[in-house]
């Protein structure tokens, strides 16, 4: 029988040969002639080249921009445009009134990265109902571009991770031998108008030697004293998580099984762990071949198995079950909140289940689609305390089936009393933490 | 004093000659469309010559350049995705060049296959080429996406899960 992978892998070929030896234009590097523009080439259809010119000025501005990150990334170059010294402080417009209370005021994003989305040169502070940008941080000095952000239940206090070599240390100034990932607490004072970046206590966290970042996802606790940082592939193969305390600087550790499946979302840049309000209790997803299940950790616990805490639910992928995006623990704690596309994706359905028996307790919400519609994955965001008013990211409703094009990044918005309402100035496809 | 471009150019243009078609095809089965890949492999040497100085390792130049092939190719169906939300041509129409590429193709099952593929997500179809076209261990994959060898597994697990489901296969 031919596998799907047979199958891929005899079609991505098959478009490859169309491209025959011998058969590349020649190289013009910039400087060596006169340059007249891009060249044109047969082939390219009216309509296409109506439009290929600003694609490729953009793609060519992208590239220029992307080659400058990507040396610094691969390379491991000192910054060649540092952002401003940590501690920072930008100016932090004013709000615009929100017209829904029931949500914060306040989201960051982390736009993706000009060379790579999981790099972002940027961090924008915007109002959630407006989407009004209110300030725009750059990566600390030393740090090249944010990755991973994630928020306490305050609407003030958010942690931001940032990727990079990390700043000059020490009389010899010497810097890490590699790539680290460190973190750093943004601070928003509506009052004072600032936002503030400074950097934690918490130690960088260094790549896999060869391989990147090991890290899957961060979560700050409500109370925004705790730092949990999930591995989705620690030394070893293991999965591992680690619980800092941003008050004494002491760090808890638990790791998983070498085979036992990997801490990390069903979505790539999503989030796999989720807090209650109380602190004591953090939701870890495990990925497990195609199924995902929901751990409830103990975080009084002094670490240990990553994966002997309790199981709450367990969703699997096709044929069984439906795709699930990733879940999120209400602060309450007595729910588990799961979107999913399901089997002949025509329907997202935000799904409830009990956080202390597993049982499905209902759809909540089931957003029609045209078949073909959808091709981002859902996932919930935040939750209020009982899961009444949600925030998800979710292909646009009413959104046409696409053929043969780029999927559209899921849009933002808010789910209450089973109805979905577009956030309207919250861009698609950044990395979101409110 | 080396000027460097002085050296750089000819080292440039070799790696061209060495690794230009296989690039271009990379981007072809990222595209679907010849054009566009050799305007994002272009411009992917042209930043690696300008900034050839600043290699600390030039050994890697292939990656490097592969990464901006591929970083090339997202703003590409970035901003086609953008244009197929609005007025105007739709990428896949069928007076587009998809028709043309689609014509030298062997048949219905690749066309099928590759259009399916080309309405995953970017990264979901960066990891599925990156590893069943080229063949590249998660490591190498880990470094081209910038992420984690960890995320790369569930990434392709889940994309061809995704791939599965467009093709009406159950997995």
């Amino acid at each position: 029988m031919t596998t799907i992978e047979d199958r891929l892998r005899a079609a991505t070929r098959a478009a490859a040969d169309t491209v025959v030896p011998g058969s590349a234009p020649p190289l013009r590097l910039p400087g060596t002639e006169p340059r007249r523009g891009r060249v044109r080439r047969s082939g390219a259809g009216r309509r296409w080249a109506d439009w290929a010119a600003p694609l490729a000025a953009a793609a060519a501005v992208t590239a220029v921009i992307a080659g400058v990150l990507m040396v610094t990334r691969l390379a491991d170059l000192p910054q060649s445009r540092p952002g401003p010294p940590a501690p920072g402080t930008v100016h932090l417009r004013r709000a615009p009134s929100t017209a829904n209370e029931a949500i914060p005021s306040y989201v960051v994003g982390l736009a993706p990265g000009p060379l790579l989305a999981a790099q972002s040169n940027r961090a924008v502070v915007r109002a959630t109902a407006s989407g009004a940008v209110l300030a725009t941080l750059s990566p600390p000095r030393g740090y090249g571009s944010f990755a991973w952000v994630t928020a306490a239940a305050d609407d003030r206090t958010f942690v931001l991770a940032a990727y990079g070599r990390g700043p000059a240390t020490g009389s010899a100034r010497a810097r890490p031998a590699g790539n680290t990932t460190g973190f750093f607490l943004l601070r928003l004072d509506p009052v004072v108008g600032t936002a503030r970046l400074t950097p934690l206590s918490v130690p960088p966290q260094p790549d896999l030697p060869g391989m990147g970042t090991a890290i899957s996802g961060i979560a700050l606790s409500p109370d925004g004293g705790q730092l949990a940082v999930a591995f989705g592939n620690a030394p070893g193969g293991r999965s591992e998580l680690k619980l800092f305390d941003l008050r004494s600087g002491s760090v808890r550790v638990w790791r998983g099984a070498p085979s036992g499946g990997e801490l990390a979302a069903d979505e790539l840049g999503a989030n796999p762990m989720s807090w209650t309000a109380d602190g004591r209790t953090l939701a870890v997803d495990q990925w497990v071949g195609l199924t995902i299940n929901v751990h409830l950790l103990d975080t009084e616990a002094a670490g240990g198995d990553l994966w002997s805490g309790r199981r709450a639910v367990t969703f699997a992928h096709w044929p069984s079950g439906s795709v699930a995006g990733s879940a999120i623990i209400t602060s309450d704690g007595t729910k588990i909140i799961a979107m999913a596309v399901t089997r002949h994706a025509t329907q997202i359905q935000v799904n409830e289940f009990s956080a202390s028996t597993g049982q499905a307790l209902g759809t909540v919400v089931h957003l029609r689609y045209r078949r073909g519609a959808i091709t981002s994955w859902p996932s919930v965001l935040w939750s209020d305390s009982s899961g009444s008013t949600l925030i998800v990211k979710t292909t646009r409703p009413g959104t046409k089936p696409i053929k043969n094009a780029d999927a559209i990044p899921g849009a933002f918005g808010v789910i209450t009393n089973g109805h979905f309402t577009l956030l309207p100035g919250i861009p698609a496809g950044e990395m979101m933490a409110w | 004093m080396l000027d460097w471009r002085a050296d750089a150019g000819p080292l440039v243009t070799a790696l061209y000659q060495a690794h230009g078609v296989g690039l271009i095809r990379l981007a072809v089965v990222m595209l679907g469309d010849r054009p566009a890949a050799e305007d994002v492999v272009q411009e992917a040497f042209c930043g690696l010559y300008r900034r050839w100085d600043h290699l600390a390792d030039t050994g890697n130049a292939l990656g490097y350049v592969r990464s901006s092939v591929l970083n090339g190719c997202r703003s590409v169906l970035r901003n086609r995705s953008r244009l197929h939300t609005g007025p105007g041509p739709e990428p896949g129409g069928p007076d587009s060049v998809e028709s043309a590429e689609s014509a030298a193709l062997a048949g219905e099952e690749h066309r099928a296959v590759l259009a399916a593929l080309r309405r995953l997500p970017a990264r979901q179809r960066e990891a599925l080429v990156l590893r069943y076209y080229l063949d590249l261990p998660e490591a190498e994959i880990a470094e081209s996406m910038g992420i984690s060898p960890g995320t790369v597994k569930s990434t392709v697990s889940r994309a061809l899960a995704a791939l599965g489901r467009l093709l009406g296969e159950n997995r």
